[in-house]
């Protein structure tokens, strides 16, 4: 517990002082919604407002986690916590928690830019829409924490990740999408079960995949 | 692995290790008591690094085992406690200052009373006027001291050194000469990978040669000096071609 609450930690640390993930994900995503917003203009329908959503979640989500991967093999670093006796399941689940947070603060920065930019009904349902878009974000970061991990070990890194990444998570994506625009065309939340019950057998088996794999997948 | 004496520290038995169609490591055994030292002398592209970061436990061999305090090292995980490596690179985050990322492998070594522990080491490697600075902000040499502190914070028992002296000023050599000296008079098991003979002269109290991926006989170096070794380095180069 230890080893991973310093694995987190660390994350941390390093971003509070460069800052260089969330600015560069909220950039890219102040962008994209500013390109979608002017594309489908004011009050979109619904769906709409929901694919622009996980759209623009997944182009910056992608880009902070290739970056953040890409961090832990400079100067050597991720194979110095290797060096360690700390399990490969634990610096999974501990990577995992560090690249949600950073998912979930440009989520945040996401919700409100599009409230402002795009959709105010976005911000209006924000209680009913924020499991099922922290479950998806969830899966999500797991998924990249897995894949990243795969994708550090060969020469394409940063490019390989997105090409991986999308794909495979991309049922969750899909999912969490149906639940978010149940939650902006107003449905109570009892009628997003089926998407959260989904999202949470996802999170699981994905969690429970990774603390198994990530062993074979880091030791070369 | 054991021997009469009790269980080695570190020994590599029948060690394979290769990239692709390439083999770097063929059949590599050695073993080492407390208190031991080894140097490996090999030229550019040897092996030498690709042994160290197998014993690390960073590469897994294709073939045969290698054995921390009598564990087979890629089935014991706490086995890596009792390991040091400094290799090529740092393997220190850019982002946090020396101080914390000590503090994150006194954290992932189980250390406890870290804070103690981390002023010893930047002690002892000169590291105190650095402790608060961003590592991706340090020169090569101090870098090289980070590496090092990294290495030795959790006191491990057997210490894996590819090229240390890479980038350390003559006084920065020295205190790191004489820390080692000490690690091994306190029983402290070194392995040194180098091309510098006069390096192994110093610090080890064995040499082999590695070439073609395999080991030659030990050289003990008690009362050799360092052309004494070099002339045996080069000796090797001579009969076989490759040092």
């Amino acid at each position: 517990m230890r080893a991973a609450a310093a694995l987190v930690w660390k994350d941390v640390i390093a971003e509070l002082r460069t800052r260089e993930l969330v600015t560069a994900m909220s950039m890219i995503a102040f962008l994209a919604l500013a390109v979608q917003g002017l594309a489908v203009g004011s009050a979109p329908a619904p769906a709409v407002a929901a694919a622009i959503l996980w759209i623009t979640v997944v182009f910056a989500a992608t880009l902070g986690l290739a970056r953040a991967q890409a961090l832990e093999h400079e100067r050597g670093a991720f194979s110095g916590v290797l060096l360690t006796p700390v399990g490969r399941g634990t610096v999974f689940l501990a990577k995992t928690a560090a690249n949600l947070l950073l998912t979930i603060t440009v989520m945040a920065v996401i919700v409100v830019v599009e409230t402002v930019l795009v959709s105010a009904a976005v911000g209006g349902h924000l209680a009913v829409l924020a499991l099922p878009l922290a479950l998806g974000g969830l899966g999500f970061s797991a998924t990249g924490t897995l894949l990243g991990a795969m994708a550090g070990t060969t020469r394409l890194r940063e490019l390989l990740l997105p090409i991986l990444l999308v794909p495979v998570v991309l049922p969750a994506i899909i999912v969490s999408l149906t639940g978010v625009t149940a939650a902006l065309g107003g449905a109570p939340f009892g009628a997003m079960w089926g998407p959260i019950r989904f999202l949470a057998a996802f999170d699981v088996i994905v969690l429970v995949l990774g603390v198994w794999l990530f062993e074979y997948v880091v030791d070369e | 692995m054991t021997d009469g004496a009790g269980t080695f520290a570190v020994a590599a038995a029948d060690v394979w290790r290769g990239f692709g169609r390439e083999r770097d490591l063929r059949g590599v055994s050695f073993e080492l008591r407390p208190g031991e030292s080894l140097a490996i002398l090999g030229r550019n592209g040897s092996g030498k690094s690709t042994l160290l970061r197998v014993l690390a436990g960073l590469l897994r061999p294709g073939r045969g085992r290698v054995l921390v305090g009598g564990d087979d090292l890629f089935g014991t995980p706490h086995a890596r406690a009792r390991l040091g490596y400094v290799g090529h690179e740092p393997m220190l985050y850019g982002g946090l200052t020396i101080r914390e990322n000590l503090r994150l492998y006194a954290a992932l070594y189980g250390l406890p009373a870290p804070a103690a522990r981390i002023d010893e080491v930047c002690a002892l490697l000169d590291l105190g006027a650095y402790g608060g600075t961003v590592t991706a902000r340090l020169s090569r040499g101090l870098t090289q001291r980070a590496a090092v502190a990294r290495a030795i914070v959790h006191r491990p028992g057997v210490l894996l050194l590819d090229e240390p002296f890479a980038g350390l000023d003559p006084e920065a050599a020295s205190r790191l000469g004489a820390h080692l000296d000490a690690f091994r008079a306190g029983g402290g098991t070194m392995v040194l990978a180098t091309h510098h003979p006069a390096e192994a002269a110093r610090l080890a109290g064995a040499a082999r040669r590695l070439a073609d991926g395999r080991l030659t006989p030990a050289l003990l170096l008690a009362g050799l000096d360092a052309a004494a070794v070099e002339a045996w380095y080069r000796e090797g180069a001579a009969a076989g071609g490759r040092p």
